[in-house]
C-alpha cells in the first residue's frame, strides 16, 4: 500500500519575543528582547497510508494545528522531515496544493455574496483544470453531496449544513488524493452533522481519499475515522485504531437495566451506579474486576428484566481519561 | 495571468451583487471628491495663477491622483486589509492554493467607492483643457502609473506587519499622508520635501511627474515615470515575498497555535 | 444624573489619553497640514497679495479651523459599529438614554483632542509664522468658541452615525458631510475670499459657525462678532439636537419593528 503521509522526527519551535508593558517597556523592547522558546511540535513521527482516515486529537495548544500547518506547507519546521503525497510540503508548497484539499470549519473559501457555482468556477481557474473535465467533476460532486438546488443561491442565504457541503465540493474539485479537515461539523445541528460525516466518509471510501481530521467532536472521529492519533504537548501520545482505543484504554462497560420491579438492589465490586430511577438502573462496570455476565446474573436473580442495554462508554470519556493520565505523568516526571 | 483576471471578475461580480451599496458608495465618493476640488476652483477664481500653475494644471494633478487611487482601490482593494490579514494569520488559506499569495491578497476584494474616484479623475481630466494630442495617451498612462505606485506603496507599508506586528493604524495614517501630498503640487515645497516626495512618500511619482508629462510631453520624463513605477512595484513584490518567508517560519509576535 | 455623566466623560477622556500612538499620529498629521498649507499661502500671496490680509494670519486661521476639524470626535463610526454588532440593543435597555451617554463619552474625547491639538497647533503655527497673532489675549475666546464648535460637530457626527440604522455603511455620507464642511465652513480659505454667491450659501449654513467663525479670530474679529458666532453656534446646536432626537426615535422604532 502506498504511503500518503510520512512524518519523521518533525519539530517546530517558536521563539516568542516577550513584549513588556507600557511605553517604557516598548522602548526597552527596542534595545533588548527577552525570548521564550515554545516547542509546538516535538519530534513527531508518523506514517499514514493512502486511503486511511485518521483523526488528530489533542487539547488546545497540543500542537495539532501546528502539525497540520507543517504538513500543508504553511509553516517551515525547525528540523525533521515529512512527505505528503510524495512532496516535501515546505519545499514544494505550490505543487502540493494541487494534491491536497483543505476544509476549515471556521473559515470559508466560498464567496459570501455569490452563489457557490461562482466559487467553483473560480477554483477551476485556480487549479488550471481543463474546462470539460472540471464541469464533469463539478456535476459529479454536486450530485454526490446533494447541493444541486443550492448551487445558484447566494452562499449567505444557505444554512450552515448546506454551506459546509458546498465547502466540501469546493475542496474536492481538483480531485486531491489527500483531504485535511479542521472542525468540519462545528456549529451544525445534529442532523446536519450526521449528513456531513456520512458524506465525507462515503466520498473517502469511494475515491480512496486519505483523510486527516481534527475535531473536538468525538462523534466526528467515531463516524468518519478508523484511526486515532493523540498529540500531547507536541508529542505523539497514542496511535491506535478506534476499536482498540476503547478496549485498551477504558476497561468499562455501561449497563442499563429496565426492571419490572420499581427498585433493584445490586452490590458488587467494581460496579458503580450512575443513575437510579423507578424501573431503571444504569451501572458502570469495571470489567477487570467484575465481568458483565456476573452483573447480569446478579440482576436476574434479584428482578425480572424487561430490557437490557450494554454500551461502550462515550469516546469523550476515553479521550479525557487519556489526557488526564498523560498530564499526570507529565507532572510527575522530572522537569 | 488569467487567474488574476478571473479573480477580479469574481470580485466585481460579488461587489455588483449588492447593487444599491455599489452605486451609493461610488456616487458618494464622486461627490466627495468634487466637493473637495471646489476648493481649488474657488481659490483659482480669486487668484488666477499660483507659481505658474493654473486651474487646468491642478485639475490634471488631482484627476490623475484620484483616478489612480480609484484604479488601485478597484483592482487591488485588498491592500488596505493586508496588515490585518498578516496579523490574523489570514494568509494561511492563500498558501494552500497553487497561486501567488501576493496576487490573492491584493485582489482579495474590490472597493466599490474606487469607481467614484475613477470617474472623478476622468471628469477632471476632461475639463482640464489639457486633453489634446499626446495627452490622450499620457493621461491614461499617468493614471495607470499612479495606481501602480499607490498599490505598491500600500503593499510596502502593510508588509511591515511581517516584522513589526500591529501596524494597521500606522499604515492607514501613512496612506493618508501619501494621498494628501499627492494632490498638492511639489513646487510649493523646498528641496528637502521634494526629495521625500520622490522616495519615501512617492507622491511625486503618483501625480506630479505624470502631470508634467501631460502638460508637456518629454521622453526623458516618460522613462523616469515608467522606471519609478516599475521600481516601486518590484520593490513591493520583493519585500512582500521576503516577509512571506518570515511568516512561514512562524516567528511573529504572539503566534497562536 | 449629572455625576454619572461626568464620570462617563472623564472615563472616556482617560481612555483617550492612554492611546498615545493615536494622539501622536493625529498631531503629526495636523502639523503636516499646517506645513503644506503655509507653503501654499506663501506661493499664493507672492503672486498676488490680498489687501488687509497677511500670510501669517492665514496660517493661524488654518491652525484654528483644522484644530476644530480634528477635534470633533468621529462618533459616527462608533455608532455604526454598535448598530452593526447589535450592542446598541443592549445599551438601549440601560436606565440612561443612549444618545446622552454617547455624547458624554464624546465630550471626554473632545476635550482631550482640543487640549492636545491646541498645544500642537500653537507651537507649530508659532514655528511656521514666527509670531503670535495680533492681540494674543483675544485668543482666549477660542476656549468657548472651540468647545462650542466641537460639541456642534459631535452632535452632527452622531446624527450621521444614526443613519446606519438604515444604511449598511455611513462612512461615505460622513465624507461628503466633511467635504461640505470644509467647503462651506471655509476650512482652508476664509469665506470673504469666496465668490459672493457661494459665500452667501456658506454663511447661511451652520458650517460657517463651526469653522469660519472661530477661525476669524485670527483675522481680527471684534467682540460683537465673537458673541454673534457663539449665538449662532448655540442656535444651530439646538436645531441639531432636535434633529438628532427625532432621528434617534425613528431609528429605535425601526429597530423594534425589525426585532433587532
Amino acid at each position: 500500500m502506498t504511503t500518503a503521509i510520512e512524518i519523521e522526527d518533525l519539530t517546530k519551535s517558536f521563539t516568542l519575543r516577550q513584549r513588556a508593558e507600557g511605553l517604557r517597556g516598548a522602548m526597552r523592547g527596542l534595545f533588548s528582547a527577552s525570548h521564550r522558546t515554545v516547542t509546538a511540535v516535538d519530534g513527531l513521527s508518523l506514517r499514514i497510508a493512502a486511503g486511511e482516515r485518521v483523526a488528530f486529537l489533542g487539547p488546545n495548544g497540543a500542537g495539532k494545528s501546528t502539525a497540520i500547518k507543517l504538513l500543508t506547507g504553511i509553516l517551515h519546521p525547525t528540523h525533521g522531515h515529512a512527505t505528503v503525497a510524495g512532496l516535501v510540503p515546505w519545499v514544494d508548497r505550490r505543487r502540493l496544493a494541487h494534491r491536497i484539499g483543505t476544509v476549515f470549519g471556521q473559515r470559508s473559501q466560498l464567496w459570501y455574496h455569490l452563489p457557490a457555482s461562482d466559487t467553483f468556477e473560480l477554483l477551476g481557474r485556480v487549479y488550471d483544470l481543463p474546462r470539460a473535465e472540471h464541469r464533469r467533476r463539478c456535476a459529479a460532486l454536486v450530485e454526490r453531496f446533494a447541493i444541486g438546488e443550492h448551487l445558484h443561491t447566494p452562499v449567505r442565504q444557505l444554512s450552515l449544513g448546506q454551506r459546509m457541503r458546498c465547502e466540501l465540493v469546493a475542496s474536492l474539485l481538483h480531485a486531491p488524493p489527500i483531504l485535511f479537515l479542521d472542525e468540519p461539523t462545528i456549529g451544525l445541528d445534529v442532523e446536519a452533522k450526521a449528513t456531513i460525516r456520512e458524506v465525507i466518509r462515503g466520498d473517502s471510501e469511494r475515491d480512496g481519499r486519505t483523510l486527516l481530521l481534527t475535531s473536538h467532536d468525538t462523534a466526528d472521529v467515531e463516524r468518519v475515522c478508523d484511526r486515532v492519533v493523540v498529540i500531547h504537548r507536541g508529542r505523539l501520545l497514542l496511535d491506535e485504531g478506534i476499536e482498540t482505543l476503547r478496549t485498551r484504554f477504558l476497561r468499562r462497560k455501561r449497563v442499563i437495566l429496565h426492571t419490572a420491579e420499581p427498585e433493584l438492589a445490586l452490590e458488587l465490586q467494581g460496579v458503580r451506579v450512575i443513575d437510579r430511577r423507578p424501573h431503571r438502573l444504569a451501572l458502570e462496570i469495571d470489567v477487570d474486576v467484575t465481568p458483565v455476565e456476573a452483573v447480569i446474573h446478579a440482576a436476574l436473580s434479584g428482578a425480572r428484566l424487561r430490557d437490557l442495554t450494554i454500551e461502550d462508554p462515550p469516546m469523550d470519556e476515553v479521550i479525557q481519561a487519556i489526557y488526564a493520565r498523560a498530564e499526570q505523568q507529565h507532572q510527575g516526571a522530572p522537569p | 495571468m488569467r487567474f488574476a483576471i478571473a479573480l477580479l471578475a469574481t470580485n466585481l461580480k460579488a461587489a455588483f451583487a449588492l447593487r444599491g451599496t455599489f452605486f451609493l458608495q461610488a456616487g458618494l465618493m464622486l461627490i466627495n471628491n468634487l466637493l473637495f476640488f471646489v476648493f481649488w476652483w474657488v481659490l483659482f477664481e480669486r487668484f488666477e495663477e499660483i507659481r505658474g500653475w493654473r486651474i487646468g494644471d491642478i485639475a490634471v494633478l488631482y484627476g490623475i491622483s484620484a483616478a489612480g487611487y480609484g484604479l488601485a482601490a478597484v483592482l487591488a482593494g485588498g491592500v488596505q486589509d493586508l496588515a490585518r490579514h498578516i496579523e490574523d494569520g489570514d494568509l494561511d488559506p492563500m498558501l494552500n492554493l497553487p497561486r501567488s499569495v501576493l496576487v490573492q491578497a491584493v485582489a482579495a476584494r474590490t472597493r466599490s467607492d474606487g469607481w467614484g474616484d475613477v470617474v472623478t479623475g476622468m471628469i477632471l481630466l476632461a475639463m482640464s483643457g489639457h486633453l489634446h494630442g499626446l495627452a490622450w495617451l499620457t493621461a491614461p498612462l499617468g493614471v495607470v502609473v499612479a495606481g501602480v505606485v499607490f498599490a505598491a506603496s500600500g503593499v510596502l507599508l502593510h508588509s511591515s506587519a511581517f516584522w513589526l506586528g500591529r501596524v494597521e493604524g500606522l499604515a492607514r495614517q501613512a496612506s493618508e499622508f501619501l494621498i494628501t501630498f499627492s494632490v498638492y503640487p511639489p513646487s510649493l515645497f523646498g528641496w528637502q520635501v521634494k526629495l521625500l516626495l520622490f522616495t519615501v512618500l512617492p507622491a511625486g511619482f503618483i501625480s506630479y511627474l505624470p502631470t508634467e508629462l501631460v502638460r508637456s510631453f518629454d521622453p526623458g520624463m516618460l522613462v523616469m515615470v515608467l522606471a519609478g513605477a516599475a521600481g516601486y512595484a518590484i520593490l513591493a513584490w520583493w519585500v512582500f515575498e521576503r516577509g512571506l518567508r518570515r511568516y512561514a517560519s512562524g516567528s511573529r509576535f504572539g503566534v497562536r497555535d | 444624573m449629572n455625576g454619572k455623566l461626568l464620570f462617563v466623560a472623564s472615563l472616556s477622556a482617560r481612555q483617550r489619553l492612554a492611546e498615545r500612538g493615536v494622539l501622536i499620529g493625529r498631531a503629526v498629521f495636523y502639523g503636516l497640514i499646517l506645513f503644506v498649507f503655509s507653503r501654499l499661502w506663501d506661493a499664493v500671496l507672492e503672486g498676488e497679495p490680498i489687501p488687509g490680509v497677511e500670510a501669517h494670519q492665514l496660517v493661524w486661521y488654518l491652525a484654528i479651523t483644522e484644530w476644530i476639524v480634528l477635534s470633533g470626535p468621529p462618533l459616527h463610526s462608533e455608532v455604526e459599529d454598535e448598530v452593526r454588532r447589535g450592542d446598541l440593543v443592549y445599551r438601549l435597555a440601560r436606565p440612561v438614554s443612549y444618545p446622552v451617554v454617547k455624547l458624554a463619552e464624546g465630550l471626554g474625547d473632545l476635550l482631550v483632542r482640543l487640549c492636545s491639538l491646541g498645544v500642537v497647533g500653537v507651537v507649530v503655527a508659532l514655528v511656521i509664522t514666527g509670531r503670535l497673532p495680533a492681540e494674543p489675549a483675544r485668543m482666549l475666546w477660542l476656549v468657548p468658541l472651540g468647545v462650542g464648535a466641537g460639541v456642534l460637530a459631535m452632535v452632527m457626527h452622531f446624527t450621521i452615525g444614526l443613519t446606519s440604522f438604515w444604511l449598511h455603511d455611513c462612512r461615505p455620507i460622513y465624507w461628503v458631510w466633511q467635504k461640505a464642511a470644509f467647503l462651506l465652513g471655509g476650512l482652508l480659505l476664509p469665506l470673504p475670499l469666496y465668490p459672493p454667491w457661494l459665500r452667501a450659501i456658506a454663511e447661511a449654513s451652520p458650517l460657517s459657525a463651526l469653522l469660519y467663525g472661530p477661525g476669524s479670530l485670527a483675522l481680527g474679529l471684534d467682540t460683537a462678532g465673537i458673541w454673534m458666532v457663539l449665538v449662532r453656534q448655540l442656535a444651530w446646536l439646538a436645531v441639531a439636537v432636535v434633529g438628532l432626537a427625532w432621528l434617534f426615535r425613528r431609528g429605535v422604532a425601526r429597530l423594534e419593528i425589525g426585532g433587532g
